[in-house]
């Protein structure tokens, strides 16, 4: 049984999870209002989403490494061997399913509640790669990459150039004329393409590519063909009941 | 009836979105233009570390390994990635043992049977200890496997998480050397 020292030591990935927790906190005024939802929701949907996501993608991870190891009543505060993310994603699948479970004519408005969640979770999350040590890619000559980490070679910041890719991703789209909702569906599937294409640049290289980038590669046309079906469907999101009476009841 | 945002809110935080991406890629390119070179970054000391044999009886600490290169590779026998690389592991430390690098297993999140039925099971002939949380809490294992190669003089060379390659192991092997031979200048000086 380790100590207890041992078991509030700052780990690099709990202070990852902390600094997205933190930024999703932060951001979620400002998406409330870019989404035109009840800022309480949201924060519910970001807060569950979150603890179901991290908690079914670890358990899912160890049950898929060592299902013995599920036996560790320390397993899911280990989280340093790993997440399963699309075991995670389909976790937030299930809290969303569960949340317009009577009104699923507002599916598609939490959805984009949950891929914009999803996008400032990647990004912060690529950028606390700082505070964990993992920023590094796949070996590059500088400019491109630099050193890091006491290693002697060059590698690209990987997840660096993912979250400045959705940032500029993020802002070119809310600068089209997309509607924000549309915006936010079509952010989580060029967060997904993005995962997908950056793969072969990540520390394990194009070994990395597998099942999981299909699976992404599938989302994230899935999620644009969303964005883009509900584009052409005049109204495809209507509101929810409660962000409508609470604009309605607002002066 | 489509949503409706702010338009002020949402120029400011398309602007500020651009404004961080832009400024993300530009520190991307001043760190690759500021640390891009490919010179040996300063050694920093190993921490000090005991651990327990896999026998269970034997206690090794770092400082049973000065005044040779040495390997660490955290590892766990649940791990894929970790099995992949440990029949490349047990080679190089073959061929090197007459050059008298050394290597030693960190067995992490997992157990004392199950990491020695792998060890046993893969040939890895170099020791193993079991980490029972004061390894991580200094040498901060993100990853498994992560391997730490350190110099002679307890200087860490390099740390890399995931994989690591024969070619690169070996680099790292070669720059251990390298830092001996700078320590043991800078010591006569």
């Amino acid at each position: 049984m380790p100590a207890i020292p041992e078991l509030i030591a700052v780990r690099g990935e709990w202070v990852s999870l902390l600094i997205v927790a933190a930024v999703l906190t932060i951001s979620t005024r400002t998406l409330s209002r870019l989404l035109a939802l009840p800022r309480t929701e949201l924060g519910d949907l970001f807060w569950n989403g979150g603890l179901a996501f991290v908690v079914f993608g670890r358990l899912v991870y160890v049950a898929i490494e060592s299902s013995e190891a599920l036996t560790d009543p320390l397993v899911l505060i280990r989280i340093q061997g790993g997440i399963e993310p699309l075991a995670g994603l389909a976790a937030v699948a299930a809290v969303l399913a569960w949340r317009t479970r009577n009104d699923r004519g507002s599916l598609l408005v939490w959805l984009a509640a949950a891929t914009a969640g999803l996008a400032v979770t990647v990004v912060s999350y690529d950028i606390a790669c700082v505070a964990r040590d993992a920023c590094g890619g796949t070996t590059a000559p500088a400019p491109l990459g630099f050193t890091m980490s006491g290693l002697s070679d060059t590698r690209l910041a990987t997840p660096l150039i993912e979250a400045a890719l959705l940032l500029l991703a993020a802002g070119a789209l809310l600068s089209s004329q997309l509607d924000a909702r549309r915006a936010a569906i079509a952010l989580g599937g060029i967060a997904a393409l993005t995962r997908v294409a950056l793969t072969p640049l990540s520390v394990l290289g194009s070994d990395a590519l597998g099942l999981e980038s299909v699976a992404f590669a599938v989302l994230g046309v899935a999620l644009l063909a969303v964005a883009w079906r509900v584009t052409a469907a005049e109204g495809g999101l209507v509101p929810p009941t409660e962000a409508a009476a609470r604009s309605e009841a607002a002066p | 009836m489509p949503s409706a945002s702010p338009p002020d809110l949402r120029r400011r935080s398309a602007r500020g979105l651009l404004l961080a991406g832009a400024a993300l890629v530009v520190a991307l390119l001043v760190a690759g233009f500021a640390f891009g070179s490919t010179a040996v970054p300063a050694r920093t000391e190993a921490p000090p570390f005991s651990l327990t044999l896999l026998d269970g009886e034997t206690t090794i600490s770092d400082s049973d390994f000065r005044g040779h290169p040495l390997v660490i590779n955290a590892w766990a026998s649940w791990c894929p990635p970790c099995r992949e690389e440990a029949p490349m592991l047990e080679r190089v430390s073959k061929d090197l043992a007459g050059d008298g690098v050394q290597f030693l297993g960190v067995v992490s999140d997992d157990t004392v049977a199950d990491a020695t039925a792998y060890a046993a099971e893969a040939g890895l002939d170099f020791p193993h200890a079991l980490d029972d949380g004061s390894f991580d809490a200094v040498y901060v294992v993100d990853a498994l496997p992560t391997t730490y190669v350190l110099d002679a003089n307890g200087g860490i060379v390099a740390k890399h998480s995931g994989p690591i390659s024969e070619a690169r192991l070996r680099l790292l092997i070669a720059e251990a050397f390298a830092g001996t031979d700078r320590g043991a200048s800078n010591g006569a000086e």
